[in-house]
């Protein structure tokens, strides 16, 4: 249980200022785009007419969200839109599937620990504490030591930076549409034009139209919501899996939840997240 | 503990209070948007061809419902961090 | 006693006591849907419990939720903790407690309309079931919240001020009440949808897409509550 709030900042100054950086959320964000564009080249590097399975794989995920995208946003705006929501789809849902992986290094440490332990070397102890208490020690000066040392997988959609960031692109690209579809002063009607019918005298009414800070607001607590939706489940799903297993002392591995958690919750609020973003797009056209 | 004074009470009840705002402004709009949500999926059970339109509909019936569970937020930002 | 270790039994009193009202209402509901398919069907009483038994299994987990966090107060380590960790546990439990009964009670709806749907025609079961099983998942979402908070809120060291105390209890008071509304707004999304997949399974696919997105928005108002719990707990 130790393990819960426990995050790994380092403190950089630059121009006067400090500031908490996650290097291991950095890292796994590289890392999330590192797989998506190893799958992106092997999908498309031999196109054919009758696809291999994993061209077929990804033909199926881009055919589902350009289906969604053009249906709700029409033909026109809803071709331009497919890349940036399949982009977000994937980011989304490979961020959230990347905590399921084990400890490759950890595991290989171990594995390295055990067979160095037969053969008979001081280097490492092995203490049996009862069947759900196994302790192993490698000596600090063992050459495998380091591997001990490697951080879990963590998703990098669980730290709210990721999240914040990825609902504020949508924001800016969401505004932006607005603008250059309807317009500025279109854009702004929709910020006081609506509730009361006056015929564009709009202008005039804005400095006693009590609806448009309550406008801006909601449109604020959109980024706020869409945020902390994708941040609180994938969170909620880690805190659950850590406490079930450390209450069960690490030894019955949870399956089903890591099953439920982080795939199909991740998939699931992978496909929200995409789904908002679409929606609050269309909601400008 | 401290022997509690004026201001610092009246910032202790302001916190308890933003608590339960948002707490109770939250069930509302909760039910409300979901009895949209619900009658949405109804509608597009019997006309599947107007997905489209209803589920725009039910976007904008679901924003204008939540206005009140707005309000708890501001009121319980303002209690939180004015008060 | 100590007052903290009198706090963390009550705190586990009060989140089981109130975790177990939604669950069981709603497993209740589903009972009494699955007797009246079965009266109407009595050929399909094999398909009919099995799915009962499913959607049971499913309406169980915000229970199960508030079991684990009841276990977690009363077992936690508190040795030579001040006051306000005392309160930091009894706001654990009214969270996790409130939080629980709304996604309870709500995961039983879809599970009712499930079982009208069988009733009227037992060859949906399969497609039934697998909406059925969506929506209930989704409609715990509002209990995760609870449960993310109520963890924190148990694992905490808060300073020991009053402001800080009361901070804490509103924190509490924010996500359990306010987990309660959405909980009981998705199970009505997922029940109207389930209904409508019933009469056309056809159209599930949309259906999905759309319940997902109905329910995606039902729970903004949760996740303000989660916003301003976690400010609660951590800028205050």
């Amino acid at each position: 249980m130790d393990k819960i709030g426990q995050i790994s900042t380092y403190t950089v100054s630059l121009f006067g200022h400090s500031f908490d950086v996650n290097p291991i959320n950095f890292i796994m964000t590289w890392i999330v785009m590192g797989l998506l564009a190893i799958i992106a080249i092997l999908s498309t590097k031999r196109l054919n007419i009758i696809p291999k399975p994993i061209q077929n794989v990804a033909e199926l995920i881009y055919e589902f969200i350009e289906d969604i995208v053009i249906s709700t946003l029409g033909q026109k705006d809803g071709k331009r839109f497919v890349p940036f929501i399949f982009t977000v789809f994937v980011f989304t849902l490979m961020g959230n599937w990347i905590g399921i992986l084990p400890n490759f290094a950890v595991m290989l440490g171990t594995l390295i620990a055990v067979v160095h332990n037969i053969f008979g070397a001081e280097s490492v102890q092995i203490a049996w504490a009862g069947l759900t208490n196994i302790q192993l020690t490698p000596d600090p000066s063992a050459w495998y030591n380091f591997l001990f040392h490697v951080p879990d997988f963590e998703e990098p959609t669980r730290s709210i930076n990721t999240d914040l960031a990825m609902a504020l692109m949508v924001f800016f690209v969401v505004h932006a549409f607005g603008i250059k579809k309807n317009g500025i002063l279109g854009y702004l009607k929709g910020y006081w034009g609506d509730v009361i019918p006056c015929e564009g005298k709009w202008l005039l009414l804005a400095p006693i139209n009590i609806m448009i800070p309550l406008n801006i607001i909601s449109e604020i607590s959109a980024v706020v919501s869409h945020s902390f939706r994708l941040f609180g489940n994938i969170f909620g799903g880690f805190m659950i899996i850590t406490i079930v297993s450390s209450l069960t002392k690490f030894i019955a591995i949870p399956i089903g939840l890591l099953a439920f958690f982080g795939l199909f919750a991740g998939l699931v609020q992978a496909f929200v997240f995409t789904m908002l973003a679409v929606t609050y797009i269309g909601q400008k056209a | 503990m401290e022997n509690i004074a004026g201001p610092d009470f009246i910032k202790a009840l302001a916190f308890l209070a933003a608590g339960i705002a948002m707490g109770f402004g939250a069930i509302g709009p909760g039910i409300g948007e979901g009895f949209v949500g619900g009658k949405a999926c109804e509608a597009i059970g019997k006309r599947p061809d107007e997905a489209n339109l209803i589920t725009k509909t039910m976007i904008i019936g679901q924003a204008i419902s939540e206005t009140t569970g707005i309000y708890a937020l501001v009121v319980a930002l303002i209690l939180i961090f004015v008060v | 006693m100590e007052f903290v270790a009198v706090a963390s039994v009550l705190g586990a009193g009060i989140a089981i006591g109130l975790g177990a009202i939604g669950s069981a209402v709603g497993e209740g509901y589903i009972a009494m849907k699955a007797v009246e398919a079965l009266g109407r069907q009595p050929n399909a009483g094999g398909k009919i419990l099995r799915t009962m038994i499913i959607g049971q299994a499913i309406t169980e987990t915000a229970a199960i939720f508030a079991l684990v966090m009841a276990l977690v107060l009363l077992f936690g380590n508190n040795e030579g903790a001040e006051v306000a960790k005392g309160y930091a546990l009894i706001a654990a439990g009214i969270t996790i407690g409130c939080g629980t009964v709304g996604s309870g009670f709500g995961a039983g709806l879809p599970g009712g309309s499930t079982m009208e749907g069988i009733g009227r025609n037992p060859e949906n079961s399969d497609t039934l079931t697998v909406q059925m099983v969506i929506g209930q998942a989704v409609t715990q979402t509002s209990t995760i919240f609870a449960l993310t908070v109520s963890l924190i809120l148990a694992t905490l060291t808060p300073e020991n001020t009053v402001v800080k105390i009361f901070a804490i209890l509103g924190a509490g008071f924010a996500m359990g009440l306010g987990a309660v509304g959405p909980g009981i707004g998705d199970g009505f999304v997922a029940k109207n949808a389930n209904t409508a997949v019933g009469r056309r399974p056809e159209q599930m696919g949309l259906l999905t897409r759309t319940m997902i997105i109905g329910q995606a928005v039902t729970e903004t108002t949760d996740i303000y509550s989660l916003v301003v719990a976690l400010i609660l707990i951590f800028v205050v």
